[in-house]
């Protein structure tokens, strides 16, 4: 979600597996940022398993993402609590209210209007575990997109399975009235069948076949899905292979180049600071994950002032005003 | 690519392309038995038997040797899998007649890349995703040997050089030597980083 000045302000944070450290990258991500000087906002987007606020050492909080769904409160900037870390403001998620862990999508709408609204220069979206279409959605919805992983296979198997979901999601959205492309895009999902498309250059080479426009739609959507690769837990070198596993599998089969953004070394001080509930512990110097957190957020903040250029188009931010907010929505980066 | 939805049983087709000798426990004579890929693991397969009448008691072949025969496609050389048989299933309505598992010996990566292409269920992008992890996972102590060469290879270089511009004239000739083992073993780990991208592409 570009703002007015072409600068990305909405980075989610996702990945698919459990456990792998989105929440606390999260908050490291926003403690480097605000160390930067940047007002950040963090959210908990986590519908139905909300710990971010424990992590920061808030146990019970005021107002969540709950009151603002349920129109309790009808600004989400009223929901935002003031943290004890200066220059970070948290959303809490909402945990107790088995509705709100699945928004319709006028709630969804409504929440991703006003996050745009929100008064910081960065907005930080934890994503929860899974591929549900609500995080998915949030996930594409978002400018700055970085995919979270460990070294770990299944991790490495999720996150892979995390992107290709969210690409597909996306696809299914964009072609949402095209029946041919839908499709064939489901076809590709009958492997070891003669005419499966397996990889989304046979999709494009069918396509082009087909209709040169069509090709064209789906070359820029490919386009958009631009996003970063994050691997968390480094202990070895041997770690630092994962992001290139994940980069070739998504250029052969995928059609699409994810950058990596940089590792978080293993530290075994961030289990200290989440068993003391004390986010203080990751201010500290000598942090090696905190080292790591303030490369990657010099480079977000970077990344953040480089906005992607549409393919093959130029100046398409006054068009996209009159453009349905569905389609809006699933094409991020051409504003 | 994926669909999430289960899939039928994997076959493979054609001509026997995977062969189970296992030795028989009467005469000792080895028995060369067509069998299907069902699952693979790093060290692990599963095997499907269409006709497992050939071996009377396979529930006495557990924890036994056997040799998986892996016929090369296009003629390429047959590669011959060590393993022990783990465990013997006999399959209900709908399923192999025998299912074995196999605890493979030190598999190579040619091996596992031959199974995983038997396997016809499996999507083309996974198969991708699990063929570039094995290769990372790969001599992680060639992969640390390299890095150290090239470490020494650097520090000689700089050596070398150092004789040759600060050392006695009678020192030039140790520097050459230095300065070219330097040069050496920094060009090995260029080249090994060139062909490792190479072969992933």
């Amino acid at each position: 979600m570009p703002t007015s000045s072409n600068r990305i302000k909405l980075w989610s944070i996702g990945g698919g597996k459990g456990g792998i450290g989105k929440s606390l990258v999260t908050l490291g991500l926003g403690v480097s940022l605000a160390r930067l000087g940047k007002r950040v906002i963090l959210i908990d987007g986590d519908l139905g398993g909300a710990n971010l606020h424990t992590l920061m050492g808030v146990r019970y909080p005021h107002v969540t993402l709950e009151h603002f769904l349920t129109k309790k409160v009808a600004r989400l900037e009223d929901t935002i609590i003031e943290t004890s870390i200066e220059g970070i403001g948290l959303i809490c998620g909402a945990d107790d209210l088995l509705g709100s862990a699945n928004p319709t999508f006028t709630q969804k709408i409504r929440l991703l209007h006003q996050i745009e609204e929100l008064p910081a220069q960065y907005v930080l979206f934890d994503q929860g575990a899974g591929t549900s279409f609500n995080t998915l959605d949030f996930f594409n919805f978002s400018g700055g997109k970085i995919a979270l992983f460990t070294s770990q296979a299944t991790s490495i198997q999720n996150a892979y399975g995390f992107i290709k979901s969210a690409l597909y999601r996306k696809l299914s959205r964009d072609f949402a009235k095209d029946d041919e492309i839908l499709q064939l895009l489901y076809r590709g999902g009958d492997a070891g069948t003669e005419n499966s498309l397996n990889t989304i250059q046979d999709l494009l080479n069918h396509i082009k076949e087909v209709s040169l426009e069509k090709h064209a739609r789906l070359t820029q959507a490919l386009w958009d899905f631009h996003l970063f690769l994050v691997v968390n837990m480094v202990r070895s070198n041997a770690d630092l292979k994962s992001p290139e596993i994940i980069q070739t599998v998504c250029r052969d089969f995928l059609n699409i180049q994810p950058d990596t953004m940089g590792h978080i070394p293993f530290d075994a001080g961030v289990e200290a600071a989440i068993s003391q509930i004390v986010p203080f512990l990751l201010h500290q110097k000598k942090s090696k994950a905190m080292a790591g957190l303030d490369q990657i957020a010099l480079r977000l903040v970077r990344q953040s002032r480089l906005p992607r250029l549409a393919w093959g188009r130029t100046g398409e931010a006054a068009e996209e005003e009159g453009l349905p907010l569905d389609t809006i929505m699933t094409h991020p980066s051409r504003s | 690519m994926t669909s999430g939805h289960p899939k039928p049983e994997a076959v493979t087709t054609g001509s026997p392309a995977l062969m189970l000798e296992v030795a028989d426990l009467e005469d000792k004579t080895p028995r060369l038995i067509p069998v299907l890929i069902q699952n693979l693991s790093m060290g692990g397969v599963t095997l499907a038997v269409t006709n497992p009448g050939v071996i009377t008691d396979w529930d006495r072949h557990r924890g036994r040797d056997c040799v998986l025969r892996l016929a090369g496609p296009g003629g390429q050389e047959t590669i011959n899998i060590k393993g022990k048989i783990s465990w013997s299933k006999f399959g209900g309505v709908g399923q192999p007649p025998l299912s074995l598992g196999l605890q493979m010996a030190r598999p190579p990566s040619e091996a596992l890349k031959r199974l995983s292409n038997l396997l016809s269920h499996t999507s083309q992008d996974i198969k991708g995703l699990w063929d570039r992890y094995d290769q990372a996972q790969e001599n992680p102590a060639s992969s640390q040997l390299v890095h150290h060469c090239y470490i020494a290879g650097l520090m000689l270089l700089i050596g070398g050089l150092a004789f040759q511009f600060a050392g006695s004239p009678s020192y030039k000739m140790f520097g050459w030597v230095l300065w070219f083992l330097g040069s050496l073993g920094i060009a090995g780990k260029v080249m090994r980083s060139y062909w490792q991208k190479r072969g992933s592409q």
